[in-house]
C-alpha cells in the first residue's frame, strides 16, 4: 500500500510537471499544445486525488490524510530530484 | 533622509514585535468571550494567538503606510532577518528533533548489552510483573507510573515517587527483569535538546526555542509571500550557478515539504503554548493551583485521587483492568498504567490510552478501584479546542507512525534542517566574500557543519567511554559539546573555505566509521544484526552510512568554492 501510494503520488507530480511549459521544454524540447498541458495537469490532479482516496480507505480519514501528505511531499521531492538528474545528464 | 528611513524601519520592527505579541496576547484572552467552557476559551485563544502574532508581524511589513517602494522588498527584509535571527537555534532544533523521531531506537542502540526487545508483548501480564518488582524495590512510594511497550516504545519503564524520593527503572519487555545495561543519555538527549536546549535553565531554553519557532513561522509566511512564482518554480533547479543554485535548493527544500514545516513549527509552539501565551489562562482562573488543575484536567490524564486512607489493602492484579482497556482501544492501545497509593485501601489505578492507530494525543483513560479492580470512571471526551490541540500534538510527535511513515518524518525533518542551513548560506553568499568570512559566516560553519559532527561524537562517546564510568550520561553529553566547541574553534581559526570541507569531512568520517566502531566494541556487528533480524542495529548502521555519504558529498562540493563560483558565473 505504501508503494502504491508513493507511485501514484510520483506519477501525479510528474504529470503536473509535464503540464508546465518550463518542464515541457526541458523534457521534450518543445512546449506542448495548451490542451495537452491541461490534460497532463488533470491527470496529475487525478492521480493525487486517487492516492488520497485510497489512503483514506486503507487507514481511515485522519491517518489516511497524514499518510497521503507524507507520501505526496516525498514524491514531490523525488520528482524534483529526477528532473535535476535529467538536467545534469543532458 | 537616511535617518528618517531608518526610523521608519525601527518603527516597523517595534510595531511587529510589540504589536504581534500584544495582539496575540489579546487573542489568547478573546477566546473567553465565546459562550463555551472557560477551558475551551483558554485553549482556543492559545491556539489562535500564534497565528495572530505571525499575521501581525507580516502585515506590519506588508503595509504601505509611511513607506516608499513595493511590498516585496519590505517582506523580503522581514524574511531575511527573522530567518537569520531564528536560524542557528532552529537549525539545531530541526536536526535534533529529526533524530528524536528515533529516540527509542537510539537509546536501544546505545545500550548494546541489552538484548533486542520484542515489539509485541502481553502488556497486561508484563505490568503485573513490573508492579511486583516495584512493591519490593520502592516500598512507601505513593505513585507508580509504568510506561508499557507498544509499536513504537521498545522498553517498558517505571517511574515512582513518594516521601522517600523518586526513581525510575527500565525493564526488559520479555523477562520483566530490570534492564541491565550501561547508563546512557540515549536518544532522550536529542529529544530534550530539541525543545529546551542544554546548559541553560530549561525554562530559558524553552523560551529561546519558542522565540526561534515564532520567528521561523514569520520567516515561512513571509517567504511564501515574497516567492514570486510558488507553483511555476515548483520543480526548478539551476545547477552550477553559484548563488542561484543555493536559492533554488533553499526554495525546493522550503516549498516541497511546506505543509510539514508549517505543521511541525506551529504544533511545536502550541505544545508549549501555555508557557508562551499564559494570558488566557491567567484571565480565566484564579491562582496558579486552579490554573494548573484546569489545564491538566483537559489536556493530560489526571484524576483527583485524594489522600490515602492509612489502611493497608493489597493491590488487585492490574492485568484484568488493562484487558478491559485493550478491549476498547486495541491490544497495542495502552500507553501507561498509573497506580496511586499502592498498598492502601484508597488505591486507584489509571489506564491511559496511547498513540497507536489514532491521530490525536487527547487524553483518554479509565480509572479502576485499586483493591477490587472495579471500573470507577471513564474519561469524558475533551472539548473541541483541546481536540485540535491533541491532534497537533500527535502530528508533531508522529507516534502513530508505522516504520515507513516514521522514515518519511525523519527525511522531512532533515529537509527542514537543510532548509534552514541553505538559508544561512544564502545570507552570507548575498554579502560577498566579506559576508562569508565574517562572524556570521564563521558561525554558520560551526553550527551547520559542526552539529552533525558533534552528534556523531556523542555516539562515539557512547561506545568508547568505560561502561562503569560514574555520571556516564553526562560524560556523553559533554563529548557532544566538546566536539561542537572544537568545531567552533576550527571555524574561528580557519578561513570558511577551508573550514567547510574540513568539518563536513570529519563529520562524514565519524558517521562512516560508526558501524566499524560498533562491530569492534560490541558483539553486534552489521552482519550478525542482519542475520538475526535486529532491525534497530541494522537500521542504525545503514543510516550512519547514508549520513556519511551525505556529509561526504557536502565536503566534496565545498572543497574549492572559488573555482566553482567562477564556473557558475561562466555558466550564467
Amino acid at each position: 500500500m505504501h508503494l502504491l501510494l508513493s507511485g501514484l503520488c510520483a506519477i501525479g507530480f510528474a504529470a503536473l510537471a509535464l503540464g508546465m511549459a518550463r518542464h515541457q521544454n526541458e523534457l521534450l524540447g518543445r512546449p506542448l499544445p495548451r490542451a495537452a498541458g491541461l490534460a497532463w495537469r488533470a491527470l496529475g490532479a487525478l492521480a493525487l486525488g486517487l492516492a488520497w482516496g485510497l489512503a483514506g480507505r486503507e487507514w481511515g480519514a485522519a491517518l489516511g490524510a497524514v499518510l497521503f501528505w507524507a507520501h505526496a511531499m516525498l514524491a514531490a521531492g523525488l520528482v524534483y530530484l529526477g528532473l535535476m538528474v535529467h538536467r545534469r545528464t543532458l | 533622509m537616511l535617518r528618517k528611513a531608518r526610523r521608519a524601519w525601527t518603527a516597523r520592527v517595534a510595531l511587529a514585535v510589540l504589536g504581534g505579541y500584544g495582539l496575540a496576547a489579546l487573542a489568547s484572552v478573546a477566546g473567553l468571550a465565546f459562550p463555551w467552557r472557560a477551558i475551551d476559551g483558554v485553549v482556543a485563544g492559545m491556539l489562535a494567538s500564534f497565528a495572530v502574532a505571525t499575521a501581525v508581524a507580516v502585515l506590519v511589513f506588508a503595509a504601505r503606510a509611511g513607506a516608499r517602494g513595493g511590498v516585496r522588498p519590505r517582506v523580503t527584509w522581514l524574511h531575511t532577518w527573522a530567518g537569520l535571527l531564528a536560524a542557528w537555534v532552529l537549525y539545531a532544533v530541526f536536526w535534533t528533533g529529526s533524530l528524536a523521531f528515533y529516540r527509542e531506537e537510539l537509546t536501544a542502540w546505545m545500550q548494546p548489552e541489552a538484548p533486542p526487545q520484542a515489539r509485541e508483548v502481553d502488556v497486561a501480564a508484563l505490568s503485573d510483573r513490573i508492579a511486583a518488582h516495584l512493591a519490593r524495590a520502592a516500598p512507601g512510594a505513593t505513585r507508580w507510573s509504568i510506561e508499557l511497550p507498544d509499536a513504537r516504545r521498545l522498553t517498558p519503564t517505571a517511574y515512582w515517587s513518594g516521601p522517600a524520593g523518586a526513581g525510575q527503572q527500565a525493564f526488559d519487555s520479555t523477562t520483566a527483569a530490570p534492564r541491565d545495561a550501561r547508563a546512557t543519555a540515549g536518544g532522550e538527549f536529542f529529544y530534550r535538546f530539541h525543545y529546551q536546549l542544554h546548559h541553560v535553565p530549561y525554562q530559558w531554553g524553552r523560551w529561546l526555542v519558542g522565540i526561534a519557532s515564532l520567528l521561523g513561522l514569520v520567516a515561512m509566511v513571509s517567504g511564501v509571500v515574497v516567492h514570486k512564482k510558488l507553483f511555476a518554480d515548483f520543480f526548478t533547479f539551476r545547477a552550477g550557478k553559484g548563488r542561484r543554485s543555493w536559492l533554488d535548493a533553499h526554495n525546493a527544500l522550503s516549498v516541497l515539504p511546506l505543509p510539514f514545516h508549517f505543521m511541525i513549527v506551529y504544533s511545536g509552539l502550541v505544545i508549549l503554548g501555555f508557557q508562551y501565551m499564559p494570558w488566557g489562562a491567567l484571565a480565566a482562573f484564579d491562582g496558579a493551583g486552579e490554573r494548573r488543575v484546569a489545564i491538566a484536567a483537559e489536556t493530560v490524564a489526571a484524576w483527583p485521587v485524594g489522600a490515602p486512607s492509612g489502611q493497608a489493602a493489597p493491590l488487585a492484579a492490574l492485568a484484568p483492568s488493562i484487558r478491559q482497556a485493550q478491549a476498547r482501544w486495541g491490544a497495542q492501545g495502552i500507553d501507561r498504567v498509573v497506580v496511586h497509593h499502592p498498598g492502601d485501601a484508597a488505591a486507584r489505578v489509571l489506564v491511559v490510552r496511547g498513540p497507536a492507530g489514532r491521530v490525536t494525543h487527547s487524553r483518554e483513560f479509565l480509572v479502576f478501584h485499586g483493591g477490587s479492580g472495579a471500573l470507577l470512571h471513564a474519561s469524558a471526551p475533551v472539548g473541541a479546542p483541546a481536540a485540535v490541540l491533541g491532534g497537533l500534538y500527535a502530528l508533531h510527535l508522529g507516534r502513530f507512525a508505522d516504520p515507513v511513515l516514521q522514515g518519511i518524518y525523519f527525511l522531512l525533518g532533515l529537509a527542514g534542517t537543510a532548509m534552514v542551513g541553505t538559508g544561512l548560506v544564502l545570507w552570507t553568499a548575498a554579502r560577498g566574500p566579506g559576508g562569508a568570512a565574517g562572524g556570521v559566516g564563521r558561525l554558520n560553519v560551526a553550527v551547520v557543519a559542526g552539529l552533525p559532527l558533534a552528534s556523531a561524537a556523542y555516539l562515539w562517546a557512547n561506545r568508547l567511554l568505560p561502561a562503569q564510568l560514574p555520571l556516564r550520561p553526562e560524560a556523553e553529553i559533554q563529548a557532544f559539546f566538546a566536539a561542537w566547541a572544537l568545531a567552533l574553534a576550527v571555524a574561528g581559526l580557519l578561513r570558511p573555505a577551508r573550514a567547510w570541507p574540513l568539518l563536513w569531512g570529519v563529520g562524514a568520517l565519524l558517521f562512516g566509521a560508526l558501524p566499524l566502531l560498533n562491530a569492534l566494541t560490541t558483539p553486534r556487528p552489521f552482519w550478525r544484526s542482519l542475520s538475526s533480524g535486529d532491525a534497530v542495529f541494522v537500521g542504525m548502521d545503514l543510516v550512519c552510512a547514508a549520513l556519511a555519504l551525505g556529509l561526504g558529498a557536502m565536503a566534496w562540493r565545498a572543497r574549492r568554492p572559488r573555482e566553482r563560483r567562477l564556473e557558475g558565473e561562466r555558466g550564467a
